[in-house]
This record gives C-alpha cells, sequence and structure tokens, in this order.
C-alpha cells in the first residue's frame, strides 16, 4: 500500500518536472511577463490585442506587495517579471540600490524628443542619481479644488496666492459655520504646503549621488508653517483626513470650501466620495507665495512603468512600455492624466467634454498646473509622509503646533536618510 | 529443566513487543517531526546563518548585521513598545484568564459550557480580520463605545489610540483574540484537579475565594506559567496590529512600531536579509532567554 503510494508520489513528481521543464522552454521565445494593478489590466489585454506576435504573462500584483515580492524573487531567482508597474513614486529608488538591483538604466533607450514631450518634471521621480530608470504613467501635481457655488455664496474669489489663502480661511472661520479647508493631520496636505515655498524637506541635491538636503529651519519652511498653524487655530484645517467618513460627512454637508490637492482627486474623491453635483467643481492652478513670479507646486502619487535590467526581451519590453506610457489610444482609456503631453490630450478632452466641473476648460487649468511642478519631487527610499505622521501628529493631539514640531521632523528624516544610505547637506 | 528456555521466550517476546511499541510511536511523532524541522528548525537555522552573511557579496559577515541592526535609530523606540506590549499583555491574559476560569468554575456547569463557548469565539477569527474590526471599534463616530470615548473627549479615532496608548490598544486586541482559547486549556487543567483534596478544603470550610486562591491556583500554576511562556513569546513577535494600522489612514500609520515590522522593512523594502535575519535571531534569543528564565526560576520541568 505504501509502496504504491509512494510511486504515486513519484509520478506526480515527475510529471511536475516535465511541466517546469516544458514551461522553462517556452520562456526561450519572446516571452513577457508583466505585473499590474488590477486597474490597468485592461491596458495589457489592449496592448495583447494589438500585438499578437508577442507572448505577454499578465500577473496581478497588489500595489503595495510589488516591492516585497521582487525582493523575494530576486533572492530565491524565482520567475522576475520584464515589466512592472509602479504605483508608489518611492519604488524607482527602492529597486535601483544595490541590494534590490532591478530597475533598468533607460536613459539611451529613450529618444530625446519622447523625453521632451513629458510635462515639467514629469520623469524626475523616476530619475535616480542622473540615471533615468522609469518612464512616468501619469503626473499629479496639486491643484486648488473648490466649492465653486459655496464660494460664490461666500462672496469670496480663489486665491492667487498663499497669503490669499490663508485670510480666505480667516474669513471663512470668523463666520462661525464650520467650514473646511483641509486636513491637520493628513501629512500630504501638511507635505504639499510646507514646499510651496521652497522648504529643503528632504530634496535630492543635482550632482551628487544620493544626497539628500534637509533644512527646516529657514524662512521657506517656517512662512507654510506659521500658515498651517494659524488655519489649525482657525478650525478651517480639521484633524480628519480628506479619505474619512468624517471628512466626507463633512464635504457632503456643504462645509468644504476648499481642498489644495493632487490632479487625480476630481475624479476619484470629489466626485466618487463627496459626490459633489455637477458644475459644483471648481478647478484652480495651486496659489503662489506674493514674492514668488509663479506657483511651485508638489505632486502627490502618479505611477510609473520600469524594465528589469537583466530582461532577455528587452525590445518588446522597451516597444510595450513606450505603449503604455506614450500612446494615444492607452491615454485616452486611463483612468489619471497622462504624463506625456501629446497622450493626455486624448483623456483631458474627455474630462472637457465631461461636463461636470464649474470651470469652462478644467483640463487647461491641470496643464497650467502641471507647468509649475516642483523640481524637488522625486523618488526617495525614505518617507517624508511618514515623518511628519510621526512626529507631528502626537503634538498635533496635545494642542501644539506645527512650526515647534519642525526640528524633530527634521532630526526624524536625517536619521531616516541616513539608515537608507544618503548623504545628508 | 524446560521451562527455562519458555521464560526467556517470554522474555524475547516482551522486549520485541516494547521494541515495537517504540517504533511505533516514533512513527506515529515522525510526521510532526519532519514538518517540525521542515518548516521550524530550518527556517530558523537558515536565518540565523543568514544573520551572518553579507546581502550583497554572499560571504561571511561576522557581526556587521547585527551592528547595523543595533545602531538603527528605530530600535530603541521598537524595544520599548515592544517591551511594553508583552508587559501590558502577558499580566493581562494571565491574571484575566485565570480569573476567568475559576469563577466559570464556581458556576453552574451548562452556563459555564456556553460562556466558554462564547469566549473561545473571538479566537476562530483570524488576527488581520480582528485588528480591521478593531479599527470601527476604536471610531468614535462609529463605534458602539462611542459614549465612553466622548466622556474622555476623544473625537476621532487617532485621539482613542493616543489615549490608550498603541500598546494598551494591540494588548486589548490580543487579548480578546487569544484568551478564549486559553480559557479553555485552563480549565481543561481545573477539570482534572483531584476532588478529594478540594472536597477536604470545603469540609476544612474554606469558602470560594479561599478554595481558588490558596487550593486551585496553587495547583494550577504549571499551566499558568506555560500560559506565560507562550504568551511572551508570540507576543515578542507583533506584527500583524501595528503593521494594518496604516488602514486607519497615514496619520496613525505604524510601519516601525516592532521589532518584527523592522525586520520584515528591512528584508522586503530594502532588500538587507542579512540585518533582517540578524534582528529576528536577537527576538528569538530573548524570548528563549525568558522561557528558560521562567522554566528554571519555576522549576517547571520537576516532578514532585
Amino acid at each position: 500500500m505504501l509502496n504504491r503510494k509512494l510511486a504515486g508520489l513519484g509520478l506526480g513528481l515527475l510529471a511536475g518536472a516535465a511541466i517546469v521543464l516544458s514551461a522553462t522552454a517556452a520562456m526561450a521565445q519572446d516571452r513577457l511577463t508583466v505585473w499590474t494593478d488590477v486597474v490597468r489590466q485592461s491596458q495589457i489585454e489592449a496592448y495583447k490585442a494589438l500585438h499578437p506576435e508577442v507572448t505577454i504573462d499578465v500577473q496581478t500584483v497588489a500595489p503595495e506587495e510589488v516591492v516585497s515580492k521582487l525582493q523575494v524573487l530576486m533572492r530565491a531567482k524565482g520567475a522576475i517579471p520584464d515589466l512592472i508597474w509602479m504605483a508608489d513614486s518611492n519604488f524607482a529608488s527602492r529597486l535601483s540600490t544595490r541590494l534590490s538591483n532591478y530597475l533598468m538604466d533607460i536613459s539611451d533607450l529613450i529618444p530625446q524628443a519622447t523625453k521632451d514631450n513629458f510635462y515639467n518634471n514629469a520623469n524626475r521621480p523616476c530619475t535616480i542619481n542622473g540615471k533615468l530608470v522609469c518612464l512616468r504613467n501619469d503626473i499629479t501635481p496639486n491643484v486648488i479644488w473648490y466649492n465653486a457655488p459655496l464660494l460664490q455664496d461666500l462672496g469670496k474669489t480663489v486665491p492667487a496666492t498663499w497669503e490669499e489663502f490663508e485670510q480666505l480661511s480667516a474669513d471663512v472661520a470668523a463666520l462661525n459655520q464650520g467650514y473646511v479647508m483641509g486636513s491637520s493631520s493628513y501629512p500630504y496636505t501638511l507635505w504639499v504646503m510646507m514646499m510651496s515655498a521652497g522648504c529643503d524637506m528632504a530634496v535630492p541635491v543635482d550632482g551628487k549621488e544620493d544626497t539628500l538636503k534637509i533644512d527646516l529651519s529657514t524662512e521657506q519652511c517656517l512662512r507654510p508653517a506659521r500658515m498651517i498653524d494659524n488655519m489649525i487655530a482657525n478650525g478651517t484645517l480639521i484633524p480628519e483626513e480628506p479619505p474619512s467618513p468624517a471628512f466626507v460627512q463633512k464635504a457632503q454637508a456643504n462645509k468644504l470650501v476648499m481642498l489644495v490637492a493632487p490632479t487625480w482627486y476630481g475624479e476619484f474623491v470629489v466626485k466618487a466620495s463627496y459626490a459633489f453635483a455637477p458644475k459644483q467643481t471648481g478647478i484652480a492652478i495651486p496659489p503662489k507665495w506674493a514674492d514668488q513670479t509663479e506657483p511651485m507646486t508638489w505632486s502627490m502619487g502618479g505611477g510609473a512603468w520600469g524594465i528589469w535590467k537583466d530582461t532577455q526581451v528587452r525590445d518588446a519590453a522597451l516597444d510595450m512600455l513606450l505603449w503604455l506610457d506614450t500612446s494615444n489610444e492607452n491615454a485616452a482609456a486611463a483612468v489619471t492624466m497622462a504624463a506625456y503631453e501629446p497622450a493626455s490630450q486624448a483623456w483631458g478632452k474627455g474630462i472637457n467634454e465631461s461636463g461636470y466641473y464649474a470651470n469652462e476648460d478644467p483640463f487647461g487649468t491641470l496643464v497650467e498646473s502641471a507647468g509649475y511642478a516642483h523640481p524637488g519631487y522625486s523618488s526617495l527610499r525614505i518617507s517624508v509622509d511618514q515623518a511628519i505622521s510621526k512626529t507631528f501628529t502626537p503634538i498635533l493631539l496635545s494642542g501644539g503646533k506645527l512650526v515647534d514640531a519642525l526640528p524633530g521632523i527634521q532630526q526624524e528624516l536625517i536619521n531616516q536618510a541616513q539608515l537608507n544610505g544618503y548623504t545628508v547637506e | 529443566m524446560m521451562s527455562q528456555p519458555v521464560l526467556l521466550d517470554r522474555d524475547k517476546m516482551k522486549r520485541a513487543h516494547r521494541r515495537r511499541e517504540i517504533f511505533a510511536s516514533y512513527l506515529f511523532i515522525a510526521p510532526y517531526l519532519v514538518l517540525l524541522l521542515m518548516f521550524g528548525v530550518f527556517p530558523v537555522c537558515y536565518a540565523l546563518g543568514l544573520s551572518f552573511t553579507d546581502a550583497i557579496e554572499g560571504g561571511f559577515y561576522g557581526l556587521n548585521n547585527y551592528a547595523s541592526a543595533i545602531q538603527d535609530f528605530r530600535v530603541p523606540r521598537a524595544a520599548r513598545n515592544v517591551g511594553g506590549y508583552v508587559v501590558i499583555w502577558v499580566l493581562l491574559t494571565i491574571v484575566g484568564v485565570t480569573v476567568v476560569t475559576l469563577m466559570l468554575d464556581a458556576i453552574n456547569k451548562r452556563a459555564a459550557n456556553v460562556l466558554r463557548t462564547v469566549f473561545f469565539l473571538p479566537g476562530a477569527v483570524t488576527s488581520s480580520a480582528v485588528v480591521v474590526l478593531w479599527l470601527f471599534l476604536l471610531d468614535p463616530t462609529v463605534s458602539p463605545f462611542q459614549g465612553l470615548y466622548h466622556l474622555f473627549g476623544w473625537e476621532n479615532r487617532i485621539n482613542v489610540l493616543s489615549g490608550v496608548g498603541f500598546a494598551g490598544v494591540f494588548a486589548v486586541m490580543a487579548f480578546f483574540a487569544h484568551s478564549g482559547g486559553w480559557i479553555v486549556v485552563l480549565s481543561g487543567a481545573v477539570a482534572g484537579l483531584p476532588g478529594e483534596v478540594i472536597e477536604a478544603a470545603r469540609i476544612d470550610g474554606a469558602n470560594r475565594w479561599q478554595l481558588a486562591t490558596r487550593i486551585k491556583v496553587p495547583m494550577l500554576w504549571r499551566t499558568i506559567v506555560l500560559m506565560g511562556i507562550l504568551a511572551v513569546a508570540s507576543g515578542l513577535q507583533i506584527f500583524v496590529e501595528p503593521q494594518l494600522m496604516s488602514l486607519v489612514g497615514p496619520s496613525a500609520a505604524q510601519p516601525d512600531w516592532s521589532i518584527n515590522q523592522l525586520a520584515y522593512q528591512y528584508a522586503f523594502a530594502v532588500g538587507d536579509f542579512g540585518v533582517s535575519a540578524a534582528l529576528s535571531t536577537v527576538v528569538l534569543a530573548i524570548s528563549i532567554t525568558i522561557a528558560l528564565l521562567l522554566i528554571f526560576c519555576t522549576k517547571f520541568y520537576h516532578t514532585n
């Protein structure tokens, strides 16, 4: 009995080995393994339909698992994908270290004309120590999303400067109606405001490898921090985070005056969660500080596609990467604003024709904002958002000020940077 | 003359029988042993090896990985967090489980059986699901305990989390998830206590309180110590609870709260399996040391 079972097991193992062997044989042909998320699966299918000559193996991987799965596969020398979707802008730098060296340097493989067609600074998060290691899929500069009818009822206009923005917050706070203009605990909101004046909150130093500038003691940092403190004090920045149920309630109760948030907020948060009616949502370019000639806006998110440095099917992977990032047919169907300017037009047409936004030309506003993208928005191996939360949340809860939290945040950033092998200036 | 060989034969048969029995018992534990070696002992040895290996070059790296791990600025804070959590949780488990078990023993049997099952139920839910459930329980806008939270002036979830303290929140979460199983185990031990001793105590005039503290607990200490050892071991490995705090939102995220989370980050975010293994090995060493201390200090394996 046992012998028969063992024999069966042996046969099973043999069959398994045969399957593995035949699979290896098939790999030798032009076979591309692609990792994507659920949202972008349809794009891969579309490319497949256009290119029947390439065998594409699609695997759906949860965005937060991409780096960890790759680490295990690279260590175990398993089936490493040729092309991957990186939802987090920090993946590019995490996958370009000596310890986890996954991404291919594609600086010389992408034509200059193609590079030039990307929006201003769009590929900065794909540039690690001067090398282009991925191509940005979508851009996410922060803009002002405002409640157009509410602003009109209040007799106010969209602020062009941060000084006006703060004044507006003081004015609506004085009405005692519980009006909201953002979140005090959401690290991204704070980060975006902090970066607007040119604060050196972990910004790479050009021309120096793995070097970050971290200095939160300058006026460029103190100025936005004071504004944030004033807005927390007057109650227009609330502790709830913009995606949280409590914040959504405020928005639906017509208490949200405006919010500085990235390009994707309109479709994914304002329309989907806050359920603003058509023509209720207005878009405006991000504010500048009075002494700036033009705004400088931080980004939040935006994914990229990258290629494995040791792929056996480089040209096929490159072709697919370029189609995903730069083709009109893909961008038109995409859910976010393409980083490639010509391709983004198709998406923009859809936004303008939807008639949902209060502006005449909402896409035009997004394009103008993209031009103001902060040159320091890049891929880092540290989390600035976590440093802000970890240091500031306890201080916020005990009624403290962001201005007083800055030295702590700076120390946390320096510690994180040094731990991850950066030189700090 | 004739009887001698027969006796010898019988002896031989007895010995052969005994040998067969021993063989059979090994056969029975063999599957477990194989699995233990594959998924318990081997990974530990592998991690131990990794902790002395250079993650890039692959060669012997001495104690460098341990040095990097100790120099990490997040380690002291994570160690304090885990230490605080283990103290709260182990005390909560030992006191809570013992009290509940003894109280169940004192009430009507049928009611006790029903209650034991009810206590056991939360343990049947996986800990990740428990955390998600707790995220709702801790939110003053939706929680059934919102009255209590408002009493403390906690208006939103981060107020509650920082008000109670993360170590306390995680300890309570873990207590409700695991205590049910221990109540069942300890109840089994209570049921096995010699009836005549308890009877004698009762005749001597011991009330329920004296019966519990003077008679039952001293006879149950071995199970209670075992509970303590296992609680310390699993408490030191806390991972899921703080890791899932990011579901609350970025302002409550605790990615580097515990040592195991740091080990996870080293391996899966940075790709440095060496330092990751070093951290894990240290946690294991601490866990074994505490277990040995408890075993020797309480003379755990001494038989009377």
